[in-house]
């Protein structure tokens, strides 16, 4: 039935991915919550939470706020806050709580950015959505409220979606500048080390990249303010890259011709469509699927879009997959474990289950 | 950042008193700051035995949790970690059903669906349910009967993760205990039934707060002997022959506890813990004991409603660290039910223990975290009478900690109290406080170069044998630090 999941626990939320956006920037985050979500974000969502000191804050809601929407008392504790906490500015993440009582956090932002005398970033996640939901409001809060058209040259690239939840292992972000530098010049991240400044110079950025679905949408935002060029691409070194043959190519062709890709792919698109093309210069053929945004213009005509978990045993059996790359929490699933499976660890998917060995686990696929 | 992690010393709490419990204590009055110490106080279904695992204590159970995605989430990690996530399944609520209540009318089909599915079939699904639902007001209770009515052969019952209610008088992690002997229903009438319909007009048999208050003896002194069996109607051997349930944990005392013994000395036959029965049929039995003994104040409520609804009388005993206290607390046991508790070898050993390792560890200090099988107030004052340094404790405060408070102030008055919720403790310097031992898995963080004791195993410790287990847990912690 629909709704209902029996093998696979739920993904990391947009709260979350909120979170992630803004975690390292020097903010105060509030969770409006009654101390759950806080409590999952942190501990399950957040590797960061463990080695850095970051001012995330659970709203402490009780059944009476909720029920008399006491946001005036939300932001008498946030005033109560700044007092002894330097912040930069401050986040108030949506949970389910008020999503459930129809909490107007547009005005909620206004009241208490006037109070706060600070920038304060308003984002009505609901703990429904998925983390990449959560992750493109926060991106884009975080330019309209920061991006300055007084901006410095300070970098040569805008790196989008480079959070924990996204990549194949909670530290490859620095992998990953490293090889974005490699390719296109210096590059902020847009995702701590340098805090907010970065987000402020964006404008400066002669490219973005958006690894993830989840920066897109601020990519093309900052296209349309500052006319920065953007690219899709999660790099892989090119060395690990085998050079096509046209003996390949011609290969390749024609099994998707007979549609015949035998590999299914799990993870976010932008991941999932490097990780099929490296497998392509090795000859195989294989199609996407994510649990999460499916970018049509960067999808192919088998990728798909996986809701419901009925669909995964489905997919696999009608497309007669052989190979499957995906988390291994997907290993929950019977109609998985009939198959070859290449592990591809996904933080937003099995957070630190599988953690230890997801940088050997993405290292073997790639040839590392 | 300006200022400094707020603290307050023990003897100015207790000054203070628990008429005036400082502003930074009240967790609703400031916002709730998420440091690794706190997770498990922030969620409470998050770590260990929360809300959700607990609802599974339940023998043969499984468990649908229905909510929206974010709430069941840490089960992905700690079910998969603890080895019980194939027993959890989600009932993803979407932003119509927030709005309108919609999903619950799926709730039978999906308990047919996980039914049908789990093999061996369940005997019982759990519901857990979210603050979603408690705003959206749901009766849960008839949710559940419907549930039942298209799946007779199954028990559906509901659990409430509702974070919104935490410093309410039924928090979850109450109602929750509550929830899991609800389904104990009157037996047919057996010799241990007698001796319960004999005790049943006893009182609640009040928690001791001062060791020294003779409760038990009180309570006991009401029973009447209106033509059925009652305390003085044990068997010419002293006993009762019937069996004592051990409430408030998830998981079983340590078999090396000492309470079993002694619980068989006064005469129970059996010591039945929910965490060890196999199958539903031996939970069921749990209805037929004549005491429940609580171990966990949070497990009151349940015995009190056990107590309403099956007539079985209930006790409190604390679980203390010092040892001249759990050995008058055993006394003062034996003597409710009016018998001599003979403890001396246990008593002996444990003070043999403590002498030695006052020895070994003369002048050494000690911080004290929240998340530790204690209650830190009562560990710290333990230790603070062993003559140890007891520098800070990093914990909450309640009211029901008062008593241990005062007493700690007349001997450990120096002694600092951090609140680790405080937003304040944002601007802790990270080993500000200085001991030789940190005690508790959140200890840790806050004193990371002392040597850190967790005592926070599952299997719960008690008595003289969890005193002398830590006080071994701390001498191998010591080793490690020298080994370093």
């Amino acid at each position: 039935m629909n709704g209902l999941f029996k093998f696979i626990s739920p993904f990391a939320p947009d709260q979350s991915g909120a979170t992630a956006v803004l975690f390292s920037l020097g903010g105060i985050i509030v969770i409006c919550d009654a101390g759950g979500c806080a409590g999952n974000i942190c501990g399950f969502d957040e590797p960061r939470w463990f080695t850095e000191k970051s001012a995330v804050f659970s709203a402490g809601l009780r059944d009476i706020d909720a029920i008399l929407g006491r946001d005036e008392r939300l932001v008498q504790k946030l005033e109560e806050a700044v007092k002894f906490i330097d912040a930069k500015f401050a986040a108030i993440i949506g949970t389910p709580v008020p999503a459930v009582i129809g909490t107007d956090f547009r005005a909620l932002g206004q009241m208490a950015e006037k109070r706060l005398g600070i920038p304060v970033l308003a984002l009505d996640t609901t703990g429904i959505g998925l983390y990449d939901e959560g992750e493109e409001k926060a991106y884009i809060g975080l330019f309209s409220a920061f991006a300055s058209d007084k901006f410095e040259k300070k970098f040569d690239v805008g790196v989008l979606g480079a959070t924990p939840l996204n990549l194949p292992d909670k530290n490859y972000a620095g992998k990953l500048k490293e090889l974005i530098e490699k390719k296109y010049g210096k590059a902020a991240l847009f995702s701590g080390e340098n805090g907010i400044d970065e987000a402020k110079n964006a404008g400066g950025a002669k490219l973005n990249v958006a690894v993830s679905v989840s920066g897109i949408k601020a990519a093309e935002y900052l296209r349309q303010r500052f006319g920065t060029p953007y690219i899709v691409e999660f790099p892989i070194e090119e060395s690990h890259l085998a050079p096509r043959t046209s003996h390949l190519e011609s290969k390749i062709d024609e099994r998707r011709a007979a549609d015949d890709a035998r590999t299914l792919i799990i993870h976010q698109q932008v991941l999932a469509n490097s990780v099929r093309e490296l497998l392509e210069t090795r000859g195989e053929t294989s199609d996407v699927a994510v649990w999460f945004k499916l970018h049509a213009k960067y999808a192919r005509e088998n990728d798909v879009r996986l809701s419901e978990e009925d669909e995964l045993p489905r997919l696999l059996s009608e497309r007669r997959y052989t190979k499957i790359v995906a988390d291994p929490i997907f290993l929950r699933c019977p109609a998985v474990r009939e198959l070859e499976f290449v592990p591809l660890c996904h933080y937003a998917c099995s957070g630190e289950l599988y953690a230890a060995s997801a940088l050997e686990n993405f290292g073997k696929i790639i040839g590392e | 950042m300006n200022g400094s992690a707020y603290c307050i010393t023990i003897a100015e709490l207790a000054e203070r008193g628990v008429k005036d419990i400082p502003q930074e204590a009240a967790t609703t009055k400031h916002l709730v700051y998420s440091s690794p110490a706190t997770l498990s106080y922030n969620s409470p279904g998050a770590q260990g035995f929360g809300v959700k695992r607990a609802g599974l204590a339940i023998p043969e159970s499984v468990e649908l949790v229905v909510s929206s995605g974010c709430c069941g989430r840490n089960s992905t990690i700690e079910g998969g970690a603890a080895g019980f996530s194939e027993k959890i399944f989600f009932l993803r609520m979407d932003e119509t059903d927030l709005v309108t209540g919609r999903h619950l009318a799926k709730i039978p089909q999906a308990v047919k669906e996980i039914a049908d599915f789990y093999k061996p079939r369940p005997k019982v699904v759990v519901l857990c349910v979210t603050c979603a639902d408690a705003l959206l007001g749901t009766d849960m209770e008839r949710v559940c009967r419907r549930a039942e009515e298209e799946n007779p052969d199954i028990k559906v019952i509901p659990t409430y993760m509702y974070a919104l209610t935490r410093e309410s008088i039924k928090p979850p992690m109450v109602a929750v205990r509550r929830s899991i002997y609800s389904l104990l229903k009157k037996l047919p009438i057996t010799n241990y039934q007698m001796t319960i319909q004999g005790i049943q007009r006893y009182s609640r048999v009040l928690p001791i707060e001062e060791p020294a208050s003779p409760d038990y003896t009180k309570v006991l002194s009401s029973t009447d002997k209106n033509g059925v069996r009652t305390a003085d109607d044990r068997s010419e051997h002293g006993t009762f022959g019937g069996s004592v349930n051990l409430l408030g944990h998830f998981a079983p005392l340590y078999d090396s506890c000492e309470l079993y013994e002694l619980l068989h000395r006064l005469g129970f036959a059996k010591t039945n813990e929910i965490s060890r029965c196999k199958t539903f049929e031996e939970y069921k039995m749990l209805a037929n004991a004549e005491l429940n003994l609580v171990l966990h104040p949070e497990a009151n409520y349940a015995a009190e409603d056990l107590r309403r609804r099956l007539g079985t009388p209930y006790a409190e005993l604390k679980r203390l660290y010092q040892a001249d206290k759990i050995h008058k607390q055993y006394v003062l046991f034996g003597a409710a039910l009016e018998q001599k508790l003979d403890d001396a070898e246990f008593y002996e050993a444990a003070k043999e223990r403590v002498h030695c390792f006052k020895e070994k560890f003369a002048g050494c200090s000690f911080s004290i975290g929240q998340t530790l099988n204690a209650e830190p107030f009562e560990l710290a004052l333990a230790l603070a009478r062993y003559g140890f340094r007891v520098d800070a404790v990093f914990a909450n405060l309640n009211e029901g900690s008062y008593p241990y408070i005062r007493q700690l102030a007349l001997v450990s008055p120096d002694t600092k109290l951090y609140l680790p919720a405080s937003p304040t403790m944002l601007n802790y310097r990270t080993g500000q406080e200085k001991s030789d031992f940190s005690l508790g898995r959140d200890a840790e963080y806050w004193l990371p170069d002392a040597a850190n004791v967790p005592w926070n195993s599952e299997r719960q410790p008690f008595g003289f044998d969890g005193l002398v287990k830590l006080l071994d847990e701390i001498e191998a912690a010591a080793e490690r630090k020298s080994a370093k």
